[in-house]
């Protein structure tokens, strides 16, 4: 564990990513102390204003404040994100490891039931559910849920089968470990940073796959504040005020690099096979 | 105590939906019996179905056909409360001491885990017999806080001897147990399983491609080949009346400590 931790420690990109992570974080949890408007308050006589005092990074065509909107925002996306990966989680982990260390035909159902699935492409699965369901923020998160567990079932059952078979396994067997607990003490302990990695490399594009659902207009519901939902509402002014666009798309761009920079720097940290 | 009935074991390699599936037949039709407090040397080729043989009798594998008994008892009929109990009397020691402990785990919780398992002992005395393992095989009690990175392969394997006569079983099989390691190493391993063999009257079928390692060790010896056991050997003082182009190939296999001195059989240690 001390490799690991002086390894994170001497990875600059790491720590570049982790203080925006960590920045972020800060921003999705105390939006009221941190921004200094309301930002759902409209007042239509300083609509589009560029930075001021009251409005450092201007209003949009509502005379919102943006910085606020893009505070909130934060609480959104990265909400919504992890709560999509949380979710995706408590479906894979349990699955992919249970067809994984049980095998035979549960595992052959298992792996065609991917196949079907796998075989549609997962955004205009996405976009298909939420038609059936309607749009929402509730909506969007079970819609993605249920069509992202699949991928990562089908990964965790592959890193069980790859610990499975070692001979710390069938000597945990011959000596009588009930099979839940070796799935507990053995399998998930070997498993679990692999499935952080892919957790945090993955993050990023669940933060941009809500923003491209809210920009489509079947996320998050106005007057809420979203990036991708504030990218679509200012597209009609983007020749007068194409800031009011800038400001969000640079903020899922940050996020999004952020996350996966630290997803990769896990990555090699934790690449130590025997610590 | 232990007596193999005809047991077949077959693979399906591949996967092809049309046509018949390629096999492999692994083990075919062996029966074998083992005493109590014998060694039985189970030598051969790899890929002669050895190791197989091993994971039938330890029930990680089932038999295709053929039965499996164990003091008695029909293994393959058993319901899962006697199993579990009959099975402690069953332990294993693999190849590779590496792949065979848990490398996030103590010394002391791999030791103690067969332990958990049957017995409910207070922390304290779980520590006590953990310690007093460690020494039967010729470790530290203080090792009982390192991991298993912090060990060499022979003292990585004395720890899988230790979890395996941790319940005290009748038999243990030691699958090409001492094989991955150097010679000297093996000549102590060895003498610690003969050693431990007297003081708890323990039987163990020993299955190595070894010849040398086997004859050291071993009561009785079966050959295998090709998934049948060839050539059996009641005396292991014999070893010259193999007949068995197989078990002749093996003996021959064996290296000489003086290759000059011309093709003397007989071993040296």
């Amino acid at each position: 564990m001390k490799n690991v931790k002086r390894k994170l420690l001497s990875h600059k990109l790491m720590m570049i990513s982790s203080m925006i992570i960590f920045i972020m974080t800060l921003l999705a949890l105390f939006p009221p102390f941190l921004a200094p408007n309301d930002p759902n308050l409209i007042d239509i006589t300083h609509k589009l204003q560029g930075s001021s005092s009251k409005f450092p990074l201007g209003t949009d065509h509502l005379g919102r404040c943006i910085l606020s909107r893009l505070i909130y925002g934060t609480r959104t996306s990265l909400g919504t994100a992890f709560l999509v990966m949380g979710l995706t989680m408590m479906i894979s982990i349990p699955l992919g490891i249970y067809a994984g260390f049980r095998g035979g035909w549960v595992d052959y159902l298992f792996m065609r039931m991917c196949d079907i699935l796998m075989a549609f492409p997962s955004l205009l699965l996405s976009l298909a559910l939420i038609g059936i369901l309607g749009p929402g923020l509730g909506n969007l998160i079970l819609a993605m849920v249920l069509v992202h567990w699949v991928f990562y079932a089908r990964v965790i059952r592959g890193m069980v089968l790859s610990v499975k078979e070692q001979n710390f396994i069938l000597a945990a067997k011959v000596c009588g470990t009930p099979r839940l607990v070796i799935v507990i003490k053995h399998i998930l302990p070997a498993i679990i940073s692999q499935v952080v990695v892919l957790v945090f490399m993955d993050i990023g594009g669940v933060v941009l796959a809500i923003s491209s659902f809210s920009f489509l207009g079947f996320g998050i519901q106005p007057p809420g504040a979203e990036w991708g939902m504030m990218i679509n509402d200012s597209k009609p002014f983007f020749r007068n005020a194409p800031s009011l666009m800038l400001y969000p798309g640079m903020m899922i761009l940050i996020v999004v690099v952020a996350f996966n920079l630290f997803g990769e720097a896990l990555r090699d940290a934790l690449d130590l096979r025997r610590e | 105590m232990l007596e193999l009935k005809g047991i077949k074991k077959t693979y399906l390699l591949g996967n092809s939906v049309w046509g018949k599936r390629k096999t492999v037949e692994a083990v075919k039709n062996v029966s074998l019996t083992l005493e109590e407090r014998v060694c039985l040397g189970l030598v051969g080729k790899s890929g002669s179905g050895k190791s197989t043989l091993g994971k039938i009798i330890l029930g990680l594998e089932k038999p295709d056909q053929g039965e499996v008994w164990f003091q008695g008892k029909n293994l393959s009929n058993l319901k899962a409360k006697e199993l579990k109990e009959l099975r402690r009397n069953l332990q294993v020691v693999f190849q590779d001491c590496y792949s065979s402990v848990n490398p996030r785990l103590t010394i002391g919780e791999i030791i103690a885990e067969p332990l958990r398992n049957y017995e409910r002992l207070t922390s304290v005395q779980e520590k006590k017999k953990v310690q007093e393992l460690l020494e039967i095989v010729g470790l530290c009690t203080e090792d009982i806080h390192k991991y298993p990175y912090q060990f060499s392969g022979g003292q990585l394997q004395r720890i899988n001897i230790a979890r395996a006569i941790a319940l005290k079983p009748k038999l243990i099989i030691f699958d090409e147990a001492v094989s991955a390691l150097d010679v000297l190493v093996q000549v102590q391993i060895l003498n610690l399983l003969a050693q431990l063999k007297e003081e708890f009257h323990l039987s163990y079928l020993f299955i190595s491609h070894d010849l040398q390692a086997v004859n050291y060790i071993a009561d009785r010896l079966a050959v295998m080949y090709n998934g049948e056991i060839v050539e059996w050997l009641d005396d292991m003082e014999q070893l010259e009346r193999l007949e068995h182009p197989v078990s002749k190939k093996l003996l021959s296999s064996v290296l000489l400590p003086y290759p000059g001195h011309g093709s003397d059989t007989k071993m040296i240690y």
